[in-house]
């Protein structure tokens, strides 16, 4: 059975507008879906399996008809869903009330419901969220009632608030293919057996790297999938070495270096990493006018050798700062804080030599 | 340092004096009007500059004060000092037209530059202020034991804001002050931003809630209308029958009476009978008729109020359910974001460096003092002859002296002996803040003391490794070191 695979398109998101050259709309993720139901069409793909998030908020009634009309224009392949924690079953929901093609089949309960596919011999088992979070392991101890069937598992969640659940439950569950949603980065849980689908394109530029659907073939045999990026919108992490002789402006002739062998798609978020001297002068506004960068994000630190510093300035306040500071335990916040205050008064000490 | 020869061409009374200094005490005599002040006042100007002082403070004008009122342009001197067993030359022209400088090393005649710091390099950066208030030590104008005691508290409370270390510390919280309200801003900045996108929610839901709150309205409006007619429907139909079931019997009446004229006899009955039943048959199911006409009017208006009423029911559903999204949205809205979070934390860390290095700064206060009690400490058990050992403070921060079995606070003392704690505090205090060790300047600093203590505290001064400068008008100094035999370098100002 040819399937494809695909979780939390967030119909009706906006997303942020971003800059100028990148300007995204809600329209764009109802592209990428039909992309994908186009593709369903073109290979004679036997099944599409949604999981879960389908919309992003509660679904309206031009969006459900809006949905249903692209299912319809299939004319080979059955689409198979389930409500996530976005678009959960509330009590008012559209979901209860639409009635969807005929090639459509939707998993709304709230206990584990199955639908068969007698052409295929096939199970697929699967239900829906019916309030924002669910907090129990639900997935744990789920098997097909008929293993002599091949049977699939659609699931939404993964985290703490939303059924938690580790490679361990499905492994040897019994399910030739689990297609699971909610984490929006996509990958393979298990090799060609367990697989989160990963959201169908970012919703903000946190959502790094390649994102797309999955696609392939399940037999009673085994199963085999491969992943399908959707080339639109790619949000690619790029961290920028920098040492204390660098310039301003040779940081950001390095980043425009780097942005030559950028892809119309891709967008840069970058990450400013190493030690800098403490003239530095780069402002992340510089960096953010450039086409094709997403984002910035500052981690540079000033240059100091705290134990050269120690020795250097012994028995003054500057020795007795960083020891009081290291006394203390380590996060981010006694960090900064040891930056902050060596340099505060390393500097004046500078100005009054 | 060591001062060796002061030249004075110019300075107020005093003109073109040579005045030679000794290693120890240097005891300077004259009488009073002859010059001593303006010796002390000529030795800071040679050390640290003049200017005129402008604005309010003219009375304390030192400038203006030894300016001399001929030959302005002299106003000038010299002075010979050693620093580290190398002697140097400083001379300087005060008049602020020709203001000049010129410091030179005579071991190999290089000349240094005043302008760009030399000088106070050979001096150890003492500056003006730090010198006048622990080197040179003039007469206590306190009357009271307290108000000297006082005085002293404050005095020591001066000296904590004092010196290159605590103007650092200033220095450094003020940067990271200045770096708090820049994180501050930023924080503000994003608030705003959150601000707004929740404003537009808002007014989304308001409209949303207002949309709902009038379709509502119109439905039950609408329903209300329902009613109304349902009503003025029943009533009218009963009327409706009666004149059209009137009408046609009158017809069957005139047919009845016609007929029975044209028809005399044969099947009149019969005729009259069919008739009869004909019509009421007809009344019948025209009254039938007319109430399934009004059934079917009735049907087809309900339907189309019921459509609406589902038109209505649709829309306010939508609504409805938009309004959840718009709410969902802003609540999600109101989370805090990466970048918020991150702000907050450097905001933490900069108080965190911040109270870190108060904490530090007054600890080390705490031993720069306990330092100074120590030594006061000893220089007063000396300036005693070991009558009181110990200098310390209590938990109030008020100043004690040990006695043969307790504490004893300060202002109970007698003037004579607060004196003499006074002294060897400030002593202690111009050997701890100077790098460069000067000498010490006593104008009228003994005056209040009894023989004892005079002879205690010149036996401590000839025993010390610094210059002392004693300016005395009377011949008590010279008698008592005399006495003592100690050896001293006598300047006479005629």
């Amino acid at each position: 059975m040819k399937f494809i695979h695909i979780a939390d398109t967030h119909l009706g998101f906006v997303p942020d507008a971003g800059q100028t050259w990148n300007r995204r709309s809600e329209k764009d993720l109802w592209d990428s879906l039909s992309e994908v139901f186009q593709v369903a069409e073109n290979e004679k793909i036997d099944i599409i399996l949604i999981a879960g998030d389908l919309f992003h908020r509660q679904p309206l009634m031009r969006e459900l008809k809006e949905f249903n009309y692209l299912c319809s224009k299939l004319t080979h392949t059955l689409v198979v869903f389930i409500a996530g924690n976005h678009d959960y079953m509330h009590p008012k929901s559209n979901y209860r009330r639409f009635a969807f093609a005929k090639n459509v089949r939707f998993l709304s309960a709230n206990e584990l419901s199955m639908v068969e596919l007698k052409e295929y011999n096939a199970c697929i088992y699967g239900f829906s969220y019916w309030q924002k979070e669910l907090k129990e392991p639900r997935y744990d101890g789920i098997k097909p009632k008929d293993p002599g069937k091949i049977n699939i598992l659609i699931g939404h969640g993964g985290d703490a608030k939303h059924i938690p659940f580790r490679e361990t439950t499905f492994r040897g569950s019994g399910f030739d293919y689990v297609a699971l949603g909610h984490i929006h980065k996509g990958g393979q849980i298990i090799r060609n057996r367990v697989v989160m689908a990963g959201a169908l394109e970012p919703t903000d530029c946190n959502d790094i790297g390649p994102h797309g659907y999955w696609m392939g073939e399940v037999t009673k045999r085994g199963c085999e999938v491969s992943f399908f990026p959707i080339r639109k919108c790619e949000y690619v992490l790029h961290p920028i070495p920098v040492h204390e002789n660098m310039t301003s402006i040779q940081i950001l002739e390095q980043i425009k270096n780097d942005l030559k062998t950028r892809k119309a798609y891709q967008y840069y978020k970058i990450i400013l990493e190493g030690t800098y001297d403490s003239e530095l002068n780069l402002k992340a506004e510089q960096i953010l006018e450039l086409p094709g960068i997403a984002a910035v994000e500052n981690r540079l630190l000033p240059a100091y050798d705290f134990k050269r510093l120690k020795a250097e300035y012994r028995n003054t306040l500057l020795e007795k700062y960083i020891n009081r500071i290291e006394k203390l335990p380590q996060n981010m916040v006694t960090k900064q804080a040891m930056y902050y205050g060596v340099d505060a008064l390393y500097q004046t000490k500078e100005d009054t030599r | 340092m060591k001062l060796l020869e002061a030249y004075i061409e110019n300075f107020g009374k005093l003109h073109k004096k040579k005045i030679t200094f000794g290693e120890g005490i240097n005891v300077i005599c004259g009488a009073n009007e002859a010059g001593k002040s303006t010796l002390q006042e000529f030795l800071t100007a040679m050390l640290f500059g003049l200017e005129p002082m402008r604005g309010r403070i003219k009375k304390e004008d030192i400038y203006r004060k030894y300016e001399p009122w001929n030959a302005a342009s002299y106003y000038c001197g010299r002075l010979r000092f050693q620093v580290e067993d190398k002697p140097f030359c400083l001379t300087r022209n005060f008049y602020h037209k020709e203001k000049t400088a010129e410091l030179i090393s005579e071991t190999d005649g290089e000349e240094l530059s005043v302008a760009y710091g030399d000088l106070d390099m050979l001096l150890g950066n003492q500056t003006k202020e730090i010198y006048l208030n622990t080197w040179c030590i003039k007469q206590n104008k306190a009357a009271t034991g307290k108000e000297l005691a006082d005085g002293l508290t404050e005095y020591l409370a001066n000296v904590e804001n004092t010196g290159t270390a605590s103007i650092n510390i200033q220095t450094a919280l003020k940067r990271l002050e200045k770096q708090r309200k820049e994180i501050l801003t930023q924080k503000k900045n994003l608030l705003q931003k959150k601000q707004q996108a929740l404003e537009a929610l808002q007014v989304e839901e308001r409209i949303l809630q207002q949309d709902i709150a009038s379709l509502k309205e119109q439905r039950s409006l609408r329903e209300e209308a329902q009613t109304e007619i349902r009503k003025e429907q029943t009533k009218t139909e009963p009327k409706r029958q009666r004149p059209l079931a009137a009408t046609f019997f009158a017809v069957l009446m005139v047919f009845h009476l016609f007929l029975k004229n044209s028809y005399p006899f044969l099947g009149l009955f019969f005729m009259v009978e069919m008739i009869l039943i004909l019509g009421t048959v007809v009344a019948i199911v025209c009254f039938y008729r007319k109430k399934g006409k009004v059934a079917i009017i009735e049907t087809t208006s309900d339907k189309k109020s019921e459509e609406k009423e589902d038109f209505f029911e649709e829309q306010i559903r939508e609504k409805e359910l938009r309004l959840l999204n718009v709410r969902e949205t802003m609540e999600d809205a109101g989370a805090k974001t990466r970048e918020e979070l991150e702000t907050e934390q450097k905001e933490q860390a900069i108080l965190l460096a911040g109270r870190t290095i108060q904490t530090l700064s007054e600890e080390i206060s705490q031993d720069v003092k306990e330092e100074l009690f120590f030594a006061a400490s000893s220089i007063l058990a000396e300036i005693t002859e070991g009558r009181y050992q110990k200098l310390s403070f209590n938990q109030e921060m008020e100043i004690t002296v040990q006695g043969e079995d307790r504490m004893i606070p300060l202002e109970s003392l007698s003037m004579g002996t607060i004196e003499q704690v006074y002294l060897a505090v400030r002593i202690a205090v111009g050997r701890l803040l100077s790098e460069e060790s000067m000498f010490f300047s006593f104008d009228e600093a003994f005056h209040m003391y009894d023989e004892k203590r005079y002879r205690a505290v010149l036996g401590y001064l000839a025993r010390q490794p610094e210059q002392s400068l004693i300016f005395s008008c009377d011949g008590r100094e010279t008698e008592v070191l005399d006495s003592l035999g100690i050896s001293y370098h006598k300047i006479t100002l005629a």
